[in-house]
């Protein structure tokens, strides 16, 4: 493992690097409509070498983002890039977003780990009190993971978002937490 | 634990469209190509209802296979 910040059971989070975003498949994954089907805004515009580095560049030094790459234990290959932005220090919340790029991977259990990872960093590392995700209403995968982790759908921005020719929902989800560790300390 | 075993398959057929017979005795996601990560999430929210029990983040990561789904809720079971 290289430079690991979480480790799970298959996959390890770990900051990029400067040469990630120049010479791995970061930037590719954001001009893939299939990996960018169900994400935001990234999904209309083509992502570049230059624009992963700029956004690289941005976000190294930042303390309301962190971004960490998904990476395989066994191999260290890039499998994909979750993050945690918005992070408000005041009121101790942030939005949580995973991508699981490579086409190999999604059907395990890599989106399942990145996210109890990513949980852990937030509730036990940051100290946060809330965290908060948000999807597209037609988005199959999202909600399920969701609710798996215990999130609470907490209202909708209706019509908001364009998607293949039609205005869907944004959706909104909730998971404190008193609710994530009540859920982990079940048995 | 033979029989949420069985429960198990059962469901698992069920969210696969497959009959019982179609589910091998060591199925797995890598076994099973209709066992993608929605399917196997369905699974585990069908397993949550089914069984009464919430699973843990540390054994929603562990529910790798059908040998494995069994084993860990059995021993939810004999602790609650």
């Amino acid at each position: 493992m290289i430079n690991p910040y979480a480790i799970g059971k298959k996959i390890y989070l770990r900051a990029p690097e400067l040469e990630d975003a120049m010479n791995s498949s970061w930037y590719a994954w954001f001009s893939d409509p299939e990996v960018t089907m169900y994400l935001g805004d990234s999904r209309y515009w083509p992502n570049t070498k230059e624009s992963q580095i700029q956004f690289y560049e941005s976000t190294k030094n930042s303390t309301d983002r962190l971004v960490l790459l998904i990476c395989d234990k066994n191999s260290d290959e890039l499998i994909g890039v979750c993050n945690l932005s918005e992070i408000n220090w005041v009121h101790r919340h942030a939005f949580v977003a995973l991508v699981i790029a490579e086409e190999k991977y999604r059907k395990g259990p890599a989106a399942m780990e990145t996210l109890s990872l990513m949980l852990e960093i937030a509730f036990n590392r940051l100290n946060l009190k809330n965290v908060r995700a948000a999807h597209i209403s037609t988005n199959p995968y999202t909600p399920v993971l969701c609710k798996l982790f215990g999130f609470k759908e907490v209202g909708r921005f209706e019509k908001l978002l364009y998607f293949y020719g039609e205005y869907v929902d944004s959706v909104q989800q909730q998971l404190s937490r008193s609710d994530w560790r009540d859920r982990n300390q079940a048995n | 634990m033979q029989k949420i075993k069985e429960n198990v398959v059962k469901l698992l057929a069920d969210i696969l469209d497959l009959s019982v017979e179609d589910i091998p005795n060591n199925a797995s996601p890598d076994i099973l190509e209709r066992w993608d990560s929605l399917k196997h999430m369905l699974l585990v929210m069908s397993l949550e209802q089914e069984f009464d029990i919430k699973f843990t983040d540390d054994e929603l990561t562990d529910l790798l296979t059908v040998d494995l789904i069994a084993e860990i809720i059995s021993e939810r079971l004999s602790n609650d």
